[in-house]
């Protein structure tokens, strides 16, 4: 097998299909096809082959795209990396997977050699002379097989010491979900998807792979458009997006920006994960998009989609569950005792699994133990979950979990901090990562500065939004840090 | 209204208003976009802004990295847009 084969399929049944856009342009299947041909041909000749890591750093694009699936094509695997990340994290992530090449855009290449990187290098051709010529003149056709246990892409999470951690998706993880996924979402080669989430992060899976096994159309969402809503709006008016899939924040600040008014949107299935939707946004959602089927899907980046719920208009104005298992996964609840909880009963949501990885990267795998995702839910009738919270520390963020230790280390870089706290204030709508800081003595942190500290080392999503300076930090009885506490005075 | 003159207006708003003061260090150059010192919410505020401030038009098209990677290339668009809309 081969997840590479999905797009040579789809380019064979109908190579005239228009395969993908972004801000710059579109390619057919075909020529989808025969680009990521060319640049299988362009890793090749820098040495690439099967188990490789690639590293590739770069804004979303096609040509991004090609490169992911060229990779994929020798039996190598991509470990993909936002152009927002600071060099000081591709960097050590490039060490940490020892990667045989880093694929760079043409805008990083600098910033790339900046940052002392002492591995070769690519710089990701831009569009106009790949239409025109094959990359060194070779062009590599074969698809290498795979078994369902090899490593497809790793990505990134936040991790509790500081460093980042690597998930290991294998071949098999990919196949279990985008198949489940392309046939409960009922996706037909006429669909249109939007691309909203970075490669980096584990939703972007669905919009690429799910498009190429139906030969639908994928529409990169540019991340400055993803910001901005009203731009957004455009975009899925623009490319008449039939399917998008985008974590709740998305959504909520597209109905602030006119969602509802005409012309009104394509949209047949809109999908949301990572958090909770706001139940007044979720029913007003409804209400714009009377004809959509609105899906709630939950699972961690180490299992991706692991439960699935379908809202129907009953459900408005009340918290409505995370669903049922997907994927040919088992999924179930293991109370604090460790005992099996039943329906009514609160524990530790358990995934055992075809989407379950291979395990982090450098550590041993743990693909024959069921995955505790750390989150803790009820279990409700007909084998449907409701999710309750984290059972530690972690943090989430905008559909990204955030280890708090990760940015307060970042800002106890400076030596204006004396203690730290990270909590999310979710007291609007929209959530927001907040520093509570206590300064050293005659020192003060600016909003401005902490920002830095954290774009300096950490991706874009775990750069805080708000900084609160404080004379202490709330304490439990046993002396640590109490994030209870902070999150009522996050209230105020 | 020069160029230096609109950055050091756009200066004072993303330190008043998206900083809420809080923006020592703050110039024509500090990475915007890099430091996370606009997201979503603040784009918006920051493109009314601009458009009501100045009198220009920002487009879909415009609201790219290159234009908003800093105080200068902000600038530098609201006089493009504002030597387009003169007529």
């Amino acid at each position: 097998m081969n997840i590479r084969s999905w797009l040579r399929n789809a380019s064979e049944r109908a190579p005239n299909a228009a395969a993908i856009a972004d801000a710059s342009g579109a390619l057919t299947y075909r020529e989808l096809e025969e680009l990521s041909n060319r640049f299988a041909g362009a890793l090749v000749a820098r040495g690439i082959g099967r188990e490789d890591r690639v590293v590739i750093w770069s804004d979303k694009s096609i040509e991004v795209v090609a490169c992911m699936q060229a990779v994929l094509q020798l039996g190598a695997a991509y470990v993909p990396l936002d152009g927002a990340s600071p060099a000081f994290r591709v960097a050590k992530i490039s060490e940490q997977v020892d990667a045989a090449l880093v694929v760079v855009s043409s805008d990083l290449a600098g910033a790339l050699a900046q940052a002392g990187l002492a591995r070769s290098s690519w710089t990701l051709p831009s569009r106009e002379p790949v239409s025109t010529r094959a990359e060194d003149g070779i062009v590599v056709a074969e698809i290498v097989s795979r078994d369902v246990d090899d490593l497809a892409y790793i990505l990134f999470t936040s991790g509790s010491t500081g460093e980042p951690k690597g998930v290991c998706t294998s071949q098999g993880n990919v196949a279990a979900f985008v198949n489940w996924a392309a046939e409960h979402v009922g996706l037909n080669a006429q669909d249109r998807i939007a691309n909203h989430a970075s490669f980096s992060f584990d939703l972007s899976v669905f919009d690429l792979y799910a498009s190429f096994l139906i030969g639908a159309q994928v529409v990169l969402v540019p991340s400055m458009v993803a910001y901005v809503p009203s731009s957004l709006l455009a975009l899925l008016r623009r490319h008449r997006i039939s399917v998008l899939y985008a974590v709740p924040t998305a959504y909520v600040l597209m109905l602030d920006e006119g969602l509802s008014a005409p012309p009104g949107l394509s949209l047949r299935v809109a999908i949301f994960a990572g958090e909770p939707f706001p139940l007044a946004a979720l029913a007003r959602l409804a209400e714009a998009l009377p004809w959509a089927r609105l899906l709630n899907f939950y699972g961690p980046t180490e299992t991706n989609v692991c439960t699935a719920y379908e809202v129907t208009r009953q459900d408005l104005g009340q918290p409505i569950p995370i669903g049922s298992a997907t994927c040919g996964n088992r999924v179930y609840a293991v109370r604090n005792d460790g005992v099996v909880a039943e329906v009514g009963e609160e524990g530790e949501l358990m995934v055992e699994g075809p989407t379950v990885m291979l395990g982090y990267w450098g550590q041993p795998s743990v693909r024959s133990r069921p995955y505790a995702t750390g989150d803790l839910v009820r279990v409700l009738p007909g084998g449907q979950f409701f999710y309750l919270g984290r059972r530690d520390a972690m943090l989430k963020i905008r559909g990204h979990r955030v280890e708090p230790a990760e940015v307060e280390l970042a800002l106890q870089a400076s030596p204006r901090v004396r203690r730290v706290a990270v909590v999310v204030d979710q007291t609007g709508e929209v959530s927001k990562l907040k520093a509570f800081v206590v300064s050293a003595p005659g020192e003060r942190l600016s909003l401005m500065e902490a920002k830095r500290l954290c774009a300096e080392r950490l991706p874009k999503y775990m750069i805080i939004d708000e900084l609160q300076l404080v004379d202490d930090l709330p304490r439990t009885s046993t002396g640590k840090i109490s994030r209870r506490a902070l999150s009522t005075w996050s209230d105020r | 209204m020069n160029v230096a003159e609109i950055e050091a207006e756009v200066v004072q708003f993303i330190g008043v208003q998206l900083l809420s003061g809080d923006d020592a260090g703050l110039n024509r150059t500090t990475p915007l976009l890099e430091w996370g010192l606009i997201n979503s919410m603040e784009m918006k505020q920051l493109v009314s802004f601009l458009e009501q401030r100045f009198g220009v038009r920002i487009a879909g098209q415009d609201v790219v990295a290159k234009n908003f990677r800093s105080v200068e290339s902000i600038a530098e668009l609201v006089r493009v847009r504002s030597a387009n809309t003169d007529c």
